[in-house]
């Protein structure tokens, strides 16, 4: 063990540590106690020269606004080390300085805890507890730790502005790891979870953020839940492997901004939220649904990637969302999938290169507007029996069901009885089999350009354009674009 | 009956009822749900001139519609080998109608057999197994002469060819008009069916699952709407009628075994499980009783217009040691053995129960969650054994992989005691505990007490997944086998 690194240089490490959020007293400012598992056999009054043996010797004398300095050492106690003072407990990095045998329990604001390995075990029942728990605390800052055993890492309890930095969290367990209970404000960033049940778990919350932390494992199921909470902020961090990557249950105005998420199912799930902004995330090589929507009103998903998964966004009675800018290609089912979901505006979107339709729909009242959806292999746009009333429009429907080897699939399908739809303005070109096919529906399908100036054809004809087949159906085609529109028109 | 006056009296009454007002049964309607205890009485349906008949309708195939089919041949099979268990029930007295014979025609035929057969001194016993749903063209919903539908639509009972022909179907008037031609002093009528597809459903997920909507589909036809609607409609004086379903719920089957609620109801009456009032027979509401609490996911009812008890069974095989539909907590003590610290959550509750209002309830109905660092006891009186005795309730709960819910059990008022832990699930399902075979030995003879107790660490006080967490009890009951003097 070297100490010396220690005696020597204690204030001036301190004063390279950037404490970046709430933490009141500047740790140069404070007292400092120190502890020294190998001053066993004392005198022990907390100086450099006689260091505590024992951290809750320390705890117990100091003031509040005091830092206690631990040496690196193995620091092993039969009870719950308790903080209610305004401390900084500062160990020697979490590579050397070790707390077993005993968890942490905070109730008192602006406690920094730095530089451990801490074990979440309870002697007394020899059970697995919390590493450390927070309770009714504010300022209180977490960082640099190493939590690799316990039922959960962390626990916070009606806490506001906590910082929660660069801890790596390797607990394998079945409970919420980083759990938040009624605590806002709280800042959690760069922080490392693997294989974590749930890495965090937002509860009654609002208005945290949670930023650029890694989520890992392939036993993490969700990496971060939030349920009944509000206005937080989830953004550029890395999902890698998780189930679930973020799921919202019950949880309003959320900002899930610029994450990456690769492997897993179902990165994004939102189960009756509504009014949250989904945007600028990456979603790549997803084994099932990319965007999983259930009954969640009012959302923006804006700018996203949703490349190489099993399917891109589904919606299932869903209503008012707007699905715009985002970039959906190449996945193995559909573009986006609407089921039973009304009123959902899709526009400005690149739904390419699916092998199933580049938008399914079920529902009604849903405007697709200004959107390419072009070489997806079965058709364009898909709308099923009893979508009614949907409105498709300045659409770029281009090469769709080229490589499928079923006939029914071309640029507009309309399968089933559906009434009051509107195709127009689109430019529908070059789709196999049909621009549009349609069975026992009335369809206006006005001033779209087919292909052709001569407009559609309702049998092959060299000089015109894109193919109508109706089935039982009403296609009103005329009038017809005599030259295509640009997108952006 | 005279089959002149037989049809003449069809015609009256079919005239006679489509005047709106008019009730086909005659009688002021007035319903008497089961939601007390069974009376411990014994009023005997039966004399010697009592002959038992029974029509068994299990349709399960649809014409034009194999996605709805369901397992009701399995019902009717179950149904019949157990009255056939009991010696007064006669092959020749009961007459099945499955598949592609469950036709309108041969129902109505099968209605008109029985009515030939039994008389004034009979017991007549009616099983439909099928779809339910109401009538309705394109949507438009239907209420037929007797105009009686306050939401104007019939009850159906769906047949072989009814789902390409709605008017293939039985209506609730129909039946009614066919059941009350029976002259037997005592009929029970079970209908196991659901709302609007899910036949095929089973509770596990590990199944297929059908879930077709049928007929209209608004807030107005809820299940509980036809459930009670169909009640309301076929009650009479002297009938028991059992159903398998109650609000918002699906019937739900079993690929292999039928029908949840019908396979829980033959148990009871093949076994000769629920005995209450020790007379050795089984009747039709003693049979509810304990199909109610081992029927899984969905909450059968029972309207009861028989004068004391419809025996259906003989048999003397079970006694029943401890029975408590958890209705009252006088049998029951709760303990915190945290001594303050966890909380003592356990208490009686109407947030949901398989009996008639309450269960037993463990945490906060309020937050819908428990608290951490909980042990908490539910403890029962003492309770003196049977022969071979198991302790059978129905149970649900949400709680964290942590926390456990345990059945305690000891011989000497707690000097010891042993302890299963128990799985529940979101959904009600039967727990089943052998008492002889338990880590103490057979407990045989032994008079003993059950500790309900829960106990939860010091994080994360509910299940993850659900953001709840709670237990709920119902309908505790332990039987034994019967021995001879």
């Amino acid at each position: 063990m070297n100490k010396s690194i220690i005696t020597i240089s204690v204030s001036t490490i301190l004063l390279f540590v950037g404490f970046q959020s709430a933490t009141p007293v500047e740790i140069s400012q404070r007292n400092v106690l120190y502890v020294d598992d190998d001053n066993t056999v004392g005198p022990w009054d907390g100086t450099l020269e006689h260091p505590y043996q024992h951290i809750y010797d320390a705890v117990e004398n100091a003031s509040d606004d005091d830092t206690i300095r631990v040496y690196a050492g193995i620091y092993t106690h039969e009870y719950p080390l308790r903080i209610d003072k305004t401390l900084a407990l500062i160990g020697n990095g979490s590579d050397s300085t070790y707390i077993k045998g005993s968890n942490l329990k905070i109730s008192k604001d602006n406690v920094i805890v730095r530089g451990f390995t801490i074990h979440g075990y309870d002697h007394n029942p020899s059970t697995k507890v919390c590493c450390i728990k927070l309770e009714k605390t504010k300022n209180c800052n977490i960082n640099n730790n190493t939590l690799p055993i316990g039922l959960t890492a962390l626990e916070l309890y009606e806490c506001t502005n906590t910082l929660i930095e660069n801890n790596c969290i390797l607990i394998d367990s079945n409970k919420p790891i980083v759990y938040l209970f009624s605590s806002h404000h709280t800042i959690m960033r760069s922080n490392v979870i693997t294989n974590a049940t749930y890495g965090t778990y937002l509860d009654h919350c609002h208005d945290n953020q949670i930023e650029n932390n890694t989520f890992g494992g392939s036993s993490t199921y969700v990496g971060v839940y939030v349920i009944s909470s509000d206005s937080s902020i989830i953004r550029r961090n890395l999902f890698n492997g998780c189930y679930k990557g973020i799921m919202l249950v019950s949880s309003e105005n959320m900002m899930l901004i610029g994450n990456k998420f690769d492997d897993g199912d179902r990165p994004i799930d939102l189960s009756s939220s509504h009014n949250n902004t989904i945007e600028d995330n990456i979603l790549k090589n997803i084994w099932g649904f990319g965007m999983n929507i259930r009954t969640s009103n009012r959302n923006v998903f804006r700018r996203n990637n949703i490349t190489r998964n099993d399917l891109g966004i589904a919606l299932w009675s869903s209503n008012d969302n707007i699905i715009e800018e985002n970039i959906i290609t190449n996945n193995e089912g559909h573009g986006i999938q609407f089921d039973d979901s009304n009123n959902n505006t899709v526009t400005r979107n690149r739904i390419m290169e699916n092998k199933g339709t580049g938008i399914l729909l079920y529902g009604n009242k849903n405007i697709i507007k200004l959107n390419s959806i072009i070489n997806n292999e079965e058709s364009g746009i898909f709308v099923g029996e009893s979508a009614d009333n949907n409105i498709i429009t300045r659409n770029t429907i281009q090469k769709n069901g080229n490589t499928s080897t079923y006939w029914t699939n071309g640029g507009v399908l309309f399968y089933e009885k559906s009434l009051g739809n509107t195709v127009t303005w689109n430019t529908i070109e070059d789709n196999e089999n049909f621009g549009i096919s349609a069975s026992s529906s009335w369809v206006n399908a006005r001033f779209n350009w087919w292909g052709s100036p001569f407009g559609p054809s309702r049998t092959d004809h060299l000089l015109r354009g894109q193919r109508i087949v109706s089935k039982m159906s009403i296609i009103t085609a005329f009038p017809w674009l005599l030259f295509p529109l640009a997108i952006d028109e | 009956m005279n089959r002149r006056l037989f049809t003449t009296g069809v015609i009256l009454l079919l005239v006679l009822t489509s005047f709106p007002g008019f009730s086909i049964s005659g009688t002021p309607i007035k319903k008497n749900f089961v939601t007390d205890v069974l009376p411990y009485q014994t009023l005997s349906s039966h004399n010697n001139n009592t002959e038992y008949w029974a029509l068994l309708v299990g349709v399960g195939e649809y014409a034009g519609h194999p996605e709805m089919e369901a397992p009701c041949d399995l019902d009717v099979q179950h149904m019949r080998e157990a009255l056939l268990s009991s010696d007064q029930w006669h092959t020749d007295h009961i007459k099945t109608i499955i598949g592609k014979n469950a036709t309108k025609i041969n129902i109505i035929k099968g209605l008109r057999w029985l009515d030939s057969m039994e008389d004034k001194d009979d017991i007549s016993v009616v099983y439909f197994s099928s779809h339910g749903g109401y009538l309705s063209f394109f949507g438009v919903p239907i209420d037929l002469p007797p105009l009686d539908e306050a939401d104007r639509a019939d009850e159906v009972l769906v047949t072989y060819y009814g789902f390409i022909n709605p008017l293939a179907n039985i209506r609730d008037d129909e039946l009614n008009l066919y059941l009350n031609t029976l002259e037997s002093h005592g009929e029970c009528v079970i209908i196991d069916c659901c709302y609007a597809g899910g036949f095929n459903d089973t509770p596990r997920t590990d199944q297929f699952l059908i879930n077709t909507r049928f007929f209209r589909n608004d807030g107005a036809s809820s299940p509980s709407a036809f459930a009670e609607d169909f009640l309301k409609d076929i009650s009479k004086e002297g009938r028991v009628v059992l159903m398998g379903t109650r609000e918002n719920e699906l019937g739900w089957a079993s690929p292999d075994e039928g029908l949840l609620f019908t396979t829980a109801l033959t148990e009871s009456l093949r076994k000769g499980v629920g005995d209450f009032n020790d007379d050795g027979s089984i009747s039709a509401e003693e049979a509810f009783l304990v199909a109610r609490s081992r029927t899984e996911l969905q909450h059968p009812t029972m309207c009861d217009w028989y004068d004391g008890e419809l025996l259906l069974t003989t048999n003397e095989k079970y006694n029943i040691d401890f029975w408590d539909e958890c209705e009252s907590d006088s049998l029951w003590m709760t303990v915190d053995h945290t001594g303050g610290v966890g909380g003592d959550l356990w208490h009686l509750s109407e947030v949901d129960s398989r009996s008639p209002t309450h269960c037993w309830y463990l945490g906060d109905e309020e937050s819908g969650r428990y608290y951490n660092n909980m042990d908490n006891s539910l403890i029962s009186l003492a309770i003196h054994l049977g022969e071979k005795p198991l302790l059978t309730f129905p149970a649900r709960g949400l709680h964290e992989i942590w926390d456990t819910l345990s059945l305690e059990v000891s011989t000497d008022n707690w000097s010891t005691w042993f302890r299963e832990k128990l799985y529940l699930h979101s959904d009600w399902e039967p727990i089943d505990i052998p008492l002889y075979s338990t880590p103490f030995g057979d407990l045989s003879g032994t008079t003993i007490q059950l500790r309900l107790r829960f106990t939860s660490d010091e994080s994360i006080p509910f299940n993850p997944y659900y953001g709840h967490g709670y237990i709920m009890i119902d309908d505790i009951l332990i039987y034994s086998e019967k021995t001879e003097v």
